[in-house]
């Protein structure tokens, strides 16, 4: 009697059994459903990469690493570097010279005739120039050059300068007048103005760095000076003494004299920035030429393969092989 | 961006690797393969396991995967971080009872990996600041720059081959000094 249950039991059982779904069959139809979802999700994967132009700009290149560095980076350093490197800058006017010269014309009973001619030089000895930069404007383009335009405020200095006139009597003149020339230790001052420099970036690939080169053809400012009310009155003085008989200042009119020396000084001065203003730099990313692999050091060489500015990105590539076989491994946590 | 064979070319360079992995297992890898596709940076690790002191062993292939890439502070290069996904062993018997595979998956995860692989670096470096060089001729005097960078690895994601890692690159702007109060 007690095994009647019993028997009951493992025929519902083997009933179940047989009834019930196949685990491996269930498998097999878990699994290609999840074969299904996953090549649905792989045609969407690719159809939506083959569209996003960041993505095809990627596989355009053909190094083995590609950087892209949004422009908005490159503009933001570009910028900071511009005004910080420029923000405090000294620039020795020692060299700097301003001349000019010109000649003087008499009506005479011959007609009009030079009576003779004269020539100004003013150099800024002992005078500095000081310079800020202000925010510049950057803008990326393509296919490599950053361009920027650099706000640049010169502020106001003084220092010592000597003026050299001299007085060259020609013709009927020379008989009469004797040359002459002055030389006076004087103050000059450089006036508060504001400039634009105008240059570019050219981005280069090395392989294992990006590197930045200014490119500033027009360095030239016009830097307008002035004399203190001083040095002024030693130059006028100094014309003045010569307008006497014997000499030739009566033909010279020191204040005409004067007053083109001034128009001469408030046009200003062209100095020529020094190329060296303005500096190589390298980008944050750069690819390095050793790797450590298993504790083993690998050397690399790396070879620029391209740089390109692609709407708002920089791209680069390189590629890279491995030179030398490792050395053997230093001792790792565990024993070989 | 990094490209699958970079890699594949970095690991083979230094197979065969092999080292004590802990929980008494031994393990050797001949060849090395890296896939990175469908959102696994894969890297497949075929060779034998065995117990320290047994001279046979199972043929074992160690299925890792890039899941991580850290900047390294000092020197600010790439270094990825490599986690198990499986282990697959043919002749498992070799290697004892009890789950042997299950055992050698645990001993390979809980640092065994580290051990056999070791650091993986990848030939990108980002640096946190960018220098500008002083200028002292005779015409000239700036001073040099430095202008400090935030930078670090974002996200990583995988396909077409390609390990895509994203950094996030920002100017440091120290926060300001709270102003003196009266």
């Amino acid at each position: 009697m007690r095994t009647l249950p019993c028997v009951v039991l493992c025929a519902i059982g083997v009933a179940a059994l047989s009834c019930g779904p196949d685990p491996a069959i269930e498998n097999q139809k878990r699994l290609a459903q999840l074969r299904s979802t996953y090549d649905g999700l792989h045609q969407r994967l690719e159809a939506a990469t083959a569209k996003d132009p960041l993505v095809a700009a990627a596989f355009a290149d053909k190094g083995s690493v590609v950087v892209a560095i949004r422009s908005s980076l490159i503009e933001e350093l570009a910028s900071n570097i511009a005004k910080r490197y420029l923000d405090d800058v000294t620039v020795n006017l020692r060299d700097v010279k301003a001349k000019s010269k010109g000649e003087v014309r008499r009506k005479t009973f011959l007609g009009r005739v030079k009576v003779g001619s004269w020539n100004v030089s003013v150099e800024l000895g002992g005078m500095i120039g000081d310079l800020r930069a202000g925010t510049p404007r950057v803008s990326l383009r393509a296919p490599n050059m950053i361009d920027l335009q650099i706000p640049v405020d010169v502020l106001e200095t003084t220092g010592e300068a000597t003026l050299d006139f001299g007085w060259d009597s020609s013709g009927l003149a020379n008989v009469v007048c004797k040359d002459f020339t002055l030389n006076r230790g004087i103050k000059g001052r450089v006036l508060p103005q504001k400039h634009t420099l105008k240059g570019a970036m050219r981005l280069e690939n090395t392989g294992t760095s990006l590197t930045a080169t200014p490119i500033f053809p027009d360095r030239k400012i016009n830097l307008r000076l002035d004399l203190t009310e001083a040095s002024w009155a030693v130059v006028e003085e100094a014309l003045r003494s010569q307008n006497t008989a014997g000499t030739c200042g009566a033909f010279l009119k020191p204040d005409k004299v004067l007053e083109f020396l001034k128009g001469l000084a408030a046009k200003g001065v062209g100095v020529k920035l020094p190329r060296s203003i303005f500096r190589t730099v390298s980008l944050p990313a750069r690819l390095s030429q050793e790797v450590t692999v298993n504790r083993r050091v690998l050397s690399l060489v790396v070879n620029g393969e391209s740089l390109r500015i692609d709407g708002a990105t920089l791209w680069s590539s390189a590629s890279v092989r491995i030179q030398t076989a490792p050395a053997p491994p230093a001792q790792a946590g565990g024993s070989f | 961006m990094i490209d699958q064979r970079l890699v594949q070319d970095l690991l083979t360079a230094v197979t065969p690797m092999q080292a004590d992995i802990g929980g008494g297992f031994h393990v050797s890898v001949n060849s090395v393969e890296a896939v990175f596709g469908d959102g696994v940076a894969l890297v497949q690790m075929t060779g034998t396991a065995s117990l320290s002191e047994a001279q046979v062993g199972a043929e074992v292939t160690v299925f890792g995967a890039i899941d991580a890439v850290q900047i390294e502070p000092g020197s600010g290069i790439l270094r990825c971080n490599v986690s198990i996904l499986a282990v697959e062993a043919k002749d498992a018997e070799a290697l004892g009872r009890n789950d042997p595979v299950g055992r050698l998956t645990e001993a390979l995860t809980e640092g065994g990996l580290d051990l056999l692989l070791g650091p993986l670096e990848i030939p990108v470096k980002l640096e946190n600041a960018l220098d500008i060089p002083a200028v002292d001729s005779r015409r000239l005097d700036i001073e040099a720059a430095t202008l400090p960078l935030t930078v670090a690895a974002r996200k990583i994601k995988v396909f077409g081959g390609k390990l895509w890692v994203f950094v996030d690159a920002a100017l440091f702007n120290p926060p300001a000094e709270p102003q003196a109060t009266p």
